[in-house]
């Protein structure tokens, strides 16, 4: 027998916690220490914009139950951060002054906002919205008929206004991105425009093309003035301009950093025994790039990966594809892969009144596929991309019935044959 | 019950993935009915003659769970994950992450569904007006397996092989009171042994390729006189039974000697480097049938030994097929059972190494030969035939040989030629079931 190990994993959010799942899939007598920097109960910011709209309670998010936990013998530390790690001596230090030592560790500690750069000499607060912290001050400063800067209309920006303009507190948003488009690189411009077009219909107020330059504390609120000299005058500005791999902490570490902490295709870093996982890695796409993918799958599937290394199971994490899915006010907003135009590529369009689709095709294979309000699977238009298979002679079908067909060539190819 | 003691022994909801009547959608229904929100879908694409059922496979590790922001999805002690529609907010991240097609997503409502099998008693099953869904009980398909595994700890045949599969399976069926006998082929090294690997806890022999069934109907004679019911079973390639060794089976079959005799058919001389044998499909390239601008891999269709042996004497005579392991047991028990003569087992076993194909691939291909009628499955008791899984349609042939390498080299008619082999080789069955039908035993 092996002797026994002790595994530390900091960050329990869902690749710390996919982790957790994949170390004690193998029995081994291994200790596992979880380490969060928040008191609450492990959870996933992806719910904040459905706490904030009222969908779920605050109870009943909890990644696991509690005896979950003990079940897995996994020891919880909560409301403890890590402020360094001693790769030498194998141990992590907590903010309290103590350290945690391990044999084997894991660096699950997600992302963090980045913040606009703009010039704000009043030093007005400017919110984000990525922990549940944040949830909770938004909460307590939001008023009746609040009005609300958003700035940046990314995934996390949409899925807040969204989650404002739901409350029945009529909010006033607006929406600033410097971009002209709403969800640039998410969606093309066709269903961008729908999208944006939904909002609209709700009240939900966008700048476009326009870059947040200056903020200003005025008699009747905070003045946002914009690139094109505009001035818009609010209660409260929430920075969604996007987030970062939260690597601060390993500056001196000797773990090997780019944009995320670098990983390989096990989740191994640089350092013997260090692995990394979530939105703080800095992975591999399907596609064999290196870069960060900071989404739940993702998340999970790296998380799963290093568990199984932690625990010698040899795994590898096959890589990330871009997929997207939102429920912009009752329609259901969908890209899987690339899906913009390029030389070497085709594209097959439809729509009518009810919803729209758009495939693209390089060569034999699908790279990517846009939806509003049709039903697809994400996961087999997935699958059929990242394993690139030859789809190409069945593109109406899958443009026609995108859900069925997609199901039946992932399926067929799942089950090992080649598609003709 | 801690994490790691979940049990691996489960009941799951079996599906025969592209078999469904066009249109027919009893199981959405019934799912409809009594879940509210169907938890299974029906794929109809007649555009490509395609109609199949599909839902959650209840993955050993979900990546759904795993995904899944607010915990609502959670594995049951007995493998079963689980949804909480409750605490869904429509996220997707399950349907994003699940690559099965087994997240129910339901537009409607913008909150994801998902299987979870009813509890063991399915609706859409119980709903099925054809075989498609079934529910299968995991524990008594083991219980059918019982005897434990006579092989010692390791093993030096391929890892994935369908013969090892095959013989591990045949003797949790036999249990102890036999005597194994092989041949020189790859089973001898899971038998005897390579070195200080494998070896069986039965007692076994090995004979030459030319003289198995005589050294089995000596042993097996002498075992009778001294009043022992011990079965001599042989587990023997197709080469030494198709070949250099069909002269003392077909012997032993005639003089009706009581021994069970399993051909495991990998259709070829693997061992020694893949040389076309008697059982070789058409068309196959080997080493000594290759494939190029002359020759066309094998030039001859395979030798059926399995009719060969039904006229040639032996009592009970069957094909099996290790994709369906509970036919394979029937039919085991039922050469068993069999005194008054020889039981002769045909199991195709195929082999991806000589086959050229993906080390994962031998049970599906497996199928997928019966689904096309490259394999029928029948059985013949005492001269009565009945064929055991009847293929009322045939997938095309496509389906079987895009799996396999060795047949890379066929064109379009030399595959219309192997698919009009397998129907006449299909009907040449259904024929003699007609001429000679069996009756009950
Ligand atoms: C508003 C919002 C909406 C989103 N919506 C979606 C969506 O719809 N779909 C989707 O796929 N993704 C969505 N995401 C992204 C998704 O939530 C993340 O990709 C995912 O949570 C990453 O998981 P993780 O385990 O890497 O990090 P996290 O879940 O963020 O967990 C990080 C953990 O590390 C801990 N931690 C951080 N620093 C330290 C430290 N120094 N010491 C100790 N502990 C530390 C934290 O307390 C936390 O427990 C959304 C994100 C946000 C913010």
């Amino acid at each position: 027998m092996n002797s026994i190990r002790q595994h530390v994993i900091v960050g329990a959010g869902t690749a710390g916690i996919s982790a957790v799942e994949a170390l004690r899939k193998a029995p081994s007598d291994d200790s596992i220490t979880l380490i969060s920097a928040e008191s609450d109960a492990p959870y996933s910011p992806t719910v904040l914009p459905h706490l904030l709209a009222g969908r779920i309670d605050e109870r009943q998010v909890a990644l696991r139950s509690a005896d979950f936990f003990d079940r897995a013998r996994c020891r919880l530390m909560l409301g403890r951060t890590v402020t360094g790690l001693d790769a030498e001596r194998r141990t992590v230090s907590l903010d309290d002054g103590s350290r945690v030592s391990f044999d084997r560790l894991l660096l699950a500690v997600g992302s963090e906002p980045l913040m606009p750069k703009i010039e704000n000499p009043d030093r007005v607060e400017c919110l984000s919205f990525t922990r549940i912290g944040d949830l909770r001050t938004l909460r307590t400063r939001l008023k009746r008929g609040s009005r609300v800067a958003i700035l940046g209309a990314g995934l996390i920006g949409m899925e807040l206004a969204d989650a404002l303009a739901h409350l029945p507190l009529g909010i006033r948003v607006l929406v600033v991105e410097q971009e002209k488009q709403v969800l640039p690189r998410t969606f093309n411009e066709t269903l961008a425009d729908e999208v944006l077009e939904l909002f609209q219909n709700k009240g939900v107020a966008f700048a476009l093309g326009r870059r947040a330059a200056a903020l200003e504390k005025t008699r009747d609120g905070i003045a946002v003035t914009l690139s094109d000299a505009s001035a818009h005058v609010v209660d409260l500005v929430v920075a969604c301009v996007g987030v970062r791999p939260r690597i601060g902490f390993l500056a001196g570490s000797g773990v090997a950093v780019g944009r995320g902490i670098l990983a390989d295709r096990r989740m191994a870093t640089n350092l013997a025994g260090i692995y990394a996982a979530g939105d703080a890695a800095e992975g591999f796409s399907a596609d064999g790039a290196a870069g960060c993918h900071p989404v739940l799958p993702t998340a999970a599937a790296q998380g799963r990966v290093a568990g199984a290394n932690m625990a010698d199971r040899p795994a590898g994490h096959e890589g990330w594809l871009p997929a997207n899915f939102f429920n912009f006010f009752g329609k259901v907003a969908v890209s899987v892969g690339d899906a913009s135009a390029g030389p070497e590529r085709e594209s097959l369009k439809r729509s009518n009144g009810a919803g729209h689709a758009e495939l693209f095709f390089e060569g034999e294979r699908l790279v990517g596929a846009n939806f509003l309000g049709v039903p697809t699977d994400p996961g087999s238009l997935s699958m059929l991309i990242k394993k690139r298979v030859a789809v190409k002679e069945h593109r109406e079908l899958l443009l026609n019935r995108p859900l069925e067909a997609s199901r039946w060539l992932a399926a067929r190819a799942q089950r090992g044959e080649r598609v003709k | 019950m801690s994490l790691q003691t979940v049990p691996v022994v489960r009941d799951t909801l079996a599906i025969d993935f592209g078999a469904c009547p066009p249109g027919c959608s009893e199981c959405v229904k019934a799912c409809e009915q009594h879940r509210s929100v169907a938890r299974i879908a029906t794929l109809h694409l007649p555009e490509v003659s395609f109609h199949g059922a599909i839902t959650c496979l209840q993955c050993s590790e979900p990546a759904c769970r795993d995904a899944c922001p607010t915990g609502a999805i959670s594995r049951d002690d007995a493998g079963v994950a689980r949804l909480d529609r409750g605490r869904c907010v429509g996220c997707g991240a399950c349907a994003i992450a699940c690559e099965w097609g087994g997240i129910s997503f339901d537009f409607g409502t913008i909150r994801a569904a998902k299987c979870d099998t009813c509890d063991g008693d399915p609706a859409c099953a119980r709903a099925c007006p054809t075989d498609v869904l079934r529910w299968v009980e995991s524990r008594r398909l083991f219980e059918r397996f019982s005897h434990p595994d006579p092989f010692t700890k390791g093993a030096s045949l391929c890892p994935g092989c369908a013969g090892e599969l095959g013989f591990r399976l045949a003797f949790r069926v036999i249990g102890d009171d036999a005597v194994v006998f092989v041949g020189p082929g790859c089973a001898c090294a899971l038998a005897n042994g390579l070195g200080a690997e494998a070896t069986t806890r039965l007692p076994s022999a090995m004979a030459l390729m030319t003289n198995i069934p005589s050294l089995m109907t000596g042993v097996a004679r002498r075992l009778r006189q001294t009043g022992k019911r011990t079965r001599c079973v042989a587990f023997v390639g197709d080469g030494a039974t198709a070949d250099v060794g069909f002269q003392p089976l077909s012997g032993a079959a005639e003089r009706g000697e009581p021994i069970v005799y399993i051909c495991y058919d990998n259709e070829g001389y693997m061992n020694t480097g893949v040389q076309r044998s008697g059982t070789t499909s058409h068309g196959a390239r080997t080493m000594t049938s290759p494939a190029g601008p002359r020759l066309k891999g094998k030039g001859q269709p395979a030798k059926e030994v399995p009719l060969m042996m039904a006229f040639n004497g032996a009592a009970y005579v069957a094909t099996a097929n290790i994709a369906y392991p509970e036919d394979f047991e029937a039919k085991l028990r039922r050469a068993l059972d069999v005194e008054d003569g020889l039981s002769y087992l045909h199991l195709y076993s195929p082999c991806y190494v000589g086959w050229e194909s993906p080390m994962d691939s031998v049970l599906q291909i497996s199928r997928r030969a019966v689904e096309t009628r490259m394999f029928p499955m029948w059985e013949a008791d005492h001269g009565k035939f009945r064929i055991t899984h009847p293929v009322d349609q045939a997938r095309p042939i496509e389906e079987f040989t895009s799996l396999i390498g060795r047949f890379r080299h066929l064109g379009h008619d030399d595959l219309k030629m192997l698919a009009e082999e397998a129907q006449a080789r299909y009907r040449r069955i259904e024929a003699l079931c007609q001429a000679m039908p069996f009756n009950g035993r």
